[in-house]
C-alpha cells in the first residue's frame, strides 16, 4: 500500500493506493497541516505502507514544506521508498479528458502546464482557453480564471483524488530521503547575478 | 500604477525617522511590499521599528540579518526581511515572499537587491551624523510623509 500526500494547494489531500487501485482518500481544506499524522493514522496502520509518495510542487511555500517534511520523516522511519510526484501531474490525473492542470500560486496567480511545455507561473488571464482546466484554487483565483474565459472542471466531472493518485503513481520518481527537492517557483528575482 | 518621485523628508535624529516611518504606516496594508535602500548605518532597522509601531504591531523589532525573516503579528502582519546576506535566486525562493505577501505586508532591508515592479521603494540617504533624507522613490500617488 502506498500513501500519497499532496499539500501543495489550498486542499490538503491524502490517498491510499493498493496495486493500481485507489483505496481511500481524505481531502480537507488546507492550512498549516498540523493534523497530517492524525489523519494518516485514521486511514492506515503505518507499518502496512510499502512506500510514501509526496507531491513536490509547484505549489504553496509552506504547504509543500510541511507535506514533504512529514512524508520524508514517515518514509525514513518506516524504512520504505520515498516517491516524488509533480503536483501538476496529480491534477492532470484527476481529469478524464485532456485538461490544463493548475495549482494555486498565491497573490492571485497560478502555476500551470500546457501540453508538452514546461510549468509556468502567471496571471489567470494568461491561461490557455482551448482546453478546460483542473486544479484546487482559492475561490478568488478560480473566479479570475473563469472571468478570463477558462472553463474549470467541477468536482463532479473529475476522478476521485485516490483514483488520480493511483494513476499518477505510474509517473512517480523514487528519490532519496536526503535528496528530495521541492519544485517551488516564485516570481521574485534578485538584481544581482 | 501611477508613480511619482521626489517625495522627500529630512530628519535630524533617529527618533524623527522612526516617527516618519510610523506615519507612513497609514498607507500600508496586506500585500504591500516596501523595499528599503540605504547604506550600513543609514537607519533601515530604525525605520522598520517606526513602521511596525505605526502599524500597531507587537514584538521587538530588530535586524533579521542572520535569520533573514522576522514576522511580527498585528492588525496587519508585518514580515521584516533583510537581504544583506542574500546569495542568489535559490535563497530568495527559500524566503517564501509570495506567501508572506498573501498574509500581510513585507518590508525589506537592502531591498534594492530585489527586482520587483510595483513594489514601494524608499531610500534613506545619509546627510550627516544624524541627518537623513527619506525619499519615497516609487509608490502609489497617495503615499506621502
Amino acid at each position: 500500500m502506498v500513501l500519497v500526500i499532496d499539500t501543495s494547494s489550498p486542499r490538503s489531500a491524502l490517498a491510499l493506493v493498493a496495486g493500481d487501485e485507489g483505496r481511500a482518500e481524505d481531502v480537507a481544506l488546507g492550512g498549516r497541516e498540523h493534523d497530517l499524522p492524525g489523519r494518516v493514522l485514521t486511514m492506515v496502520e503505518p507499518r502496512r505502507l510499502e512506500a510514501v509518495a509526496v507531491a513536490v510542487g509547484p505549489g504553496s511555500f509552506t504547504g509543500l514544506r510541511v507535506g514533504v517534511s512529514y512524508g520524508v520523516g514517515l518514509a525514513m522511519g518506516l524504512g520504505v521508498p520515498l516517491l516524488a510526484l509533480g503536483s501538476l501531474d496529480l491534477q492532470a490525473a484527476r481529469a478524464p479528458v485532456p485538461a490544463t492542470p493548475l495549482v494555486e500560486a498565491g497573490r492571485g496567480r497560478v502555476y500551470w502546464r500546457a501540453a508538452g511545455a514546461e510549468p509556468r507561473l502567471g496571471d489567470p488571464a494568461e491561461l490557455p482557453r482551448e482546453l478546460p482546466a483542473v486544479g484546487w484554487l482559492r475561490d478568488e483565483t478560480a473566479e479570475a480564471a473563469r472571468a478570463a474565459g477558462v472553463r474549470l472542471l467541477s468536482d463532479e466531472e473529475l476522478l476521485s483524488f485516490a483514483a488520480a493518485a493511483s494513476a499518477a503513481l505510474g509517473g512517480a520518481e523514487r528519490v532519496g530521503y536526503d535528496t528530495v527537492k521541492l519544485k517551488y517557483m516564485q516570481s521574485f528575482r534578485p538584481t544581482m547575478a | 500604477m501611477a508613480t511619482t518621485t521626489s517625495r522627500e523628508l529630512e530628519t535630524g535624529r533617529p527618533e524623527a525617522t522612526e516617527a516618519a516611518a510610523g506615519r507612513l504606516a497609514r498607507h500600508v496594508g496586506r500585500g504591500d511590499l516596501l523595499l528599503l535602500a540605504g547604506e550600513m548605518g543609514a537607519g533601515k532597522t530604525t525605520f522598520v521599528r517606526g513602521l511596525a509601531a505605526g502599524m500597531g504591531v507587537t514584538g521587538d523589532v530588530m535586524s533579521p540579518t542572520f535569520q533573514l525573516v522576522r514576522v511580527y503579528r498585528g492588525p496587519v502582519q508585518l514580515a521584516h526581511v533583510d537581504l544583506y546576506r542574500l546569495d542568489g535566486a535559490a535563497e530568495l525562493a527559500d524566503l517564501g515572499l509570495d506567501e508572506l505577501l498573501d498574509e500581510g505586508a513585507v518590508v525589506v532591508e537592502w531591498g534594492d537587491r530585489l527586482r520587483e515592479p510595483g513594489a514601494v521603494r524608499i531610500a534613506i540617504d545619509v546627510l550627516g551624523e544624524h541627518r537623513r533624507r527619506l525619499r519615497i522613490e516609487e509608490a502609489p500617488d497617495r503615499w506621502s510623509w
